[in-house]
């Protein structure tokens, strides 16, 4: 059995690891256009501040271990699924008996004027990390354009090397798809006291350039923010150009069952090229969580090599981290827009914590500052449980942990 | 398999279990004593906590599950499954991104925020018996073998979803 694993990154490599445990008759064969090793993808913002070393970030057991699995550091370019072969940009096609799409999102870039200027990058993978790693060597300034979780990952990082850095989000407030406005608020607030300037509801109208080298960001509002390093940080697409013509399915993303088949037999997808199905808020969206990432990957791999699986209930809102030194875990949905909804919210001092409920269903959380037990209550909301009389109770524990810290 | 049982009639919530995880944690270069664990700069954590369950005190502690959502979504390579099944986490390679607390349903990941890292149950490979269960004067923490158990026992005691 000739499999092909299009991707090198989280998706790929889980689904990797499943079908070297159960098939040990596989050949393997991964197409990966980011050269090897492979990475954690989340962590290169400390490639920036130097807080992590590129070998720090390295996946401990590299799939190029097992002698089974032939790596060719290359892309695909198209697939043919009637005659089950993937082209590559090298040239040379190759044969698949059952292929995995793994192949991610990209950095979108917008277009306008002054973009292509040096000093201009987007920034998603360890490449261009480390050129920007090199281009902090003399930078006073630099504006980070996208307020949104990644952007402010290397806004602080940015800051920790000493460059003053400026934010940029077009939504009314940072942090759009994890924080509420009271949320996005404090930590907009703590990351001032840091010295990070933060314009919220504007967006970057051109990139300024002298000798076609950028020399600053002139916004929307009509602002100018003098800069030496510009950082666009506004999205990422799936890539999915490359199945154009290959019969597999997409929408905003590629289509999968729950077995993560594609619309074409033998062809599953996993990750953040993938289309989900939100299970609380009902909607289809492009996943974009890392864990997402591994069970669609595990769940792929499981049926690839004949062994029946599904995924689990997805969330598209499922996050965790911790900004200016506040932690915060949002789930669900945190954005309620009608009266179907009831919300409750506690503060103290830098602790706030907001429940959402859908009668006696938890939707949707917040927790920033005191994060304890956060997974306890979200997987109340992954799996849509009915609370009944235990609401109370629930609401009473969760906000009562605030008045006895 | 050897796993942690908890028998919670047994539980009289006298939080013995804590203190010996404390001092079993506790990093220093002599014996690990109370007294150790207490003059520590930073006291360490405890890894399980006894609480109020249905019927009366409980310990509440890591079950290394088998589909471990701590590992799932670990986003930084530091949460692992050891040669002997045991989920545990790699200190180094901890980002303080707290992943592991959004992820466990049995609310058993905490955060040390000083060190800035998760903690969680080792199942304290450096000892024969976990020091919780040595420790516990009731027997309600006692270690069985798994392997040895019915199946719907088996279910209860790991999380264990269908594949
Ligand atoms: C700074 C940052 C912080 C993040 N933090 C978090 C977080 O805290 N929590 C969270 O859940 N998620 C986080 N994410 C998102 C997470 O990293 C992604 O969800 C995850 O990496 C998706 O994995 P993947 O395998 O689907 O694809 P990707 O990681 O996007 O990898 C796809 C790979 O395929 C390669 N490729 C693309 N096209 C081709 C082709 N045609 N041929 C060959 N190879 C190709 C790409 O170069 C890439 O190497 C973060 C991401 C970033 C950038």
């Amino acid at each position: 059995m000739q499999y092909v694993i299009v991707g090198g990154s989280i998706a790929a490599i889980t689904a990797l690891n499943v079908i070297r445990a159960n098939r040990p008759d596989a050949k393997m064969q991964m197409v990966a256009d980011e050269a090897v090793p492979f990475y954690y993808r989340a962590l290169i913002p400390f490639l920036l501040d130097k807080s992590r070393t590129v070998d720090e970030i390295l996946f401990t057991e590299q799939p190029t271990d097992d002698k089974r699995v032939k790596f060719h550091h290359d892309r695909c370019v198209g697939v043919d699924s009637t005659q089950k072969v993937i082209r590559l940009e090298s040239g040379n096609p190759l044969p698949y008996d059952k292929l995995l799409l793994a192949a991610g999102s990209s950095s979108v870039r917008p277009d306008i004027p002054g973009v292509g200027s040096t000093g201009v990058y987007t920034l998603r993978n360890m490449d261009e990390a480390l050129k920007v790693r090199d281009a902090l060597e003399g930078c006073g300034k630099a504006v980070v354009v996208g307020g949104a979780l990644a952007g402010i990952k290397m806004a602080e990082s940015l800051q920790r090397t000493g460059v003053h850095v400026t934010v940029v989000e077009q939504f009314p407030r940072i942090l759009p798809f994890i924080a509420d406005t009271e949320t996005a608020q404090r930590m907009s607030q703590k990351l001032g006291q840091e010295g990070m300037a933060i314009h919220t509801n504007d967006s970057a109208a051109e990139i300024l350039a002298t000798d076609g080298k950028a020399t600053g960001v002139r916004l929307v509002s009509g602002k100018t923010i003098p800069a030496d390093l510009v950082l666009l940080m506004v999205g990422v697409r799936p890539n999915v150009e490359f199945l154009a013509g290959s019969g597999v399915d997409t929408d905003l993303a590629v289509l999968t069952d729950q077995e993560m088949q594609t619309s074409v037999p033998d062809i599953y997808a996993a990750g953040d090229m993938v289309q989900i199905h939100d299970a609380v808020t009902g909607e289809d969206v492009i996943s974009g969580l890392w864990g997402n990432a591994v069970h669609m990957g595990r769940t792929a791999g499981f049926n690839m090599s004949g062994i029946k699986a599904v995924v689990p209930p997805f969330l598209s809102s499922f996050n965790s981290t911790e900004i200016a030194g506040l932690p915060i875990i949002s789930a669900g949905l945190i954005h309620p827009q009608s009266e179907q909804y009831t919300v409750y919210t506690e503060a103290q001092g830098e602790n706030y914590r907001k429940l959402i409920f859908d009668k006696d269903r938890l939707v949707g959380m917040i927790f920033l500052g005191d994060i304890t037990k956060a997974g306890v209550y979200i997987n109340l909301i992954r799996n849509r449980i009915a609370l009944g009389e235990r609401k109370d109770a629930l609401i009473r524990e969760v906000m009562s942990v605030l008045s006895t810290l | 398999m050897e796993v942690i049982y908890v028998q919670a009639d047994r539980c009289l919530g006298c939080k013995t279990c804590e203190i010996e995880c404390r001092i079993a944690h506790t990093d220093t270069d002599t014996e690990n004593t109370l007294f150790a664990a207490v003059s520590q700069l930073r006291p360490p954590k405890r890894r399980l906590f006894v609480e109020q369950g249905e019927k009366g005190k409980t310990p509440v502690i890591c079950r290394h599950c088998e589909e471990a959502p701590c590992i799932v979504e670990c986003i930084s390579g530091s949460i692992y499954r050891d040669e002997q099944g045991f989920v545990r986490r790699k200190k180094e390679r901890c980002i303080g991104c707290w992943s592991c607390i959004m992820a466990c349903p049995f609310g058993v990941v905490v955060r040390d925020a000083e060190a800035h890292i998760a903690v969680k149950c080792d199942h304290c490979p450096d000892l024969d018996t976990p020091a919780c269960v040595t420790g516990c004067p009731t027997k309600a923490l006692q270690l069985v073998d798994v392997d040895s158990l019915p199946q719907e026992r088996r279910k209860e005691l790991l999380l264990k979803k269908e594949v």
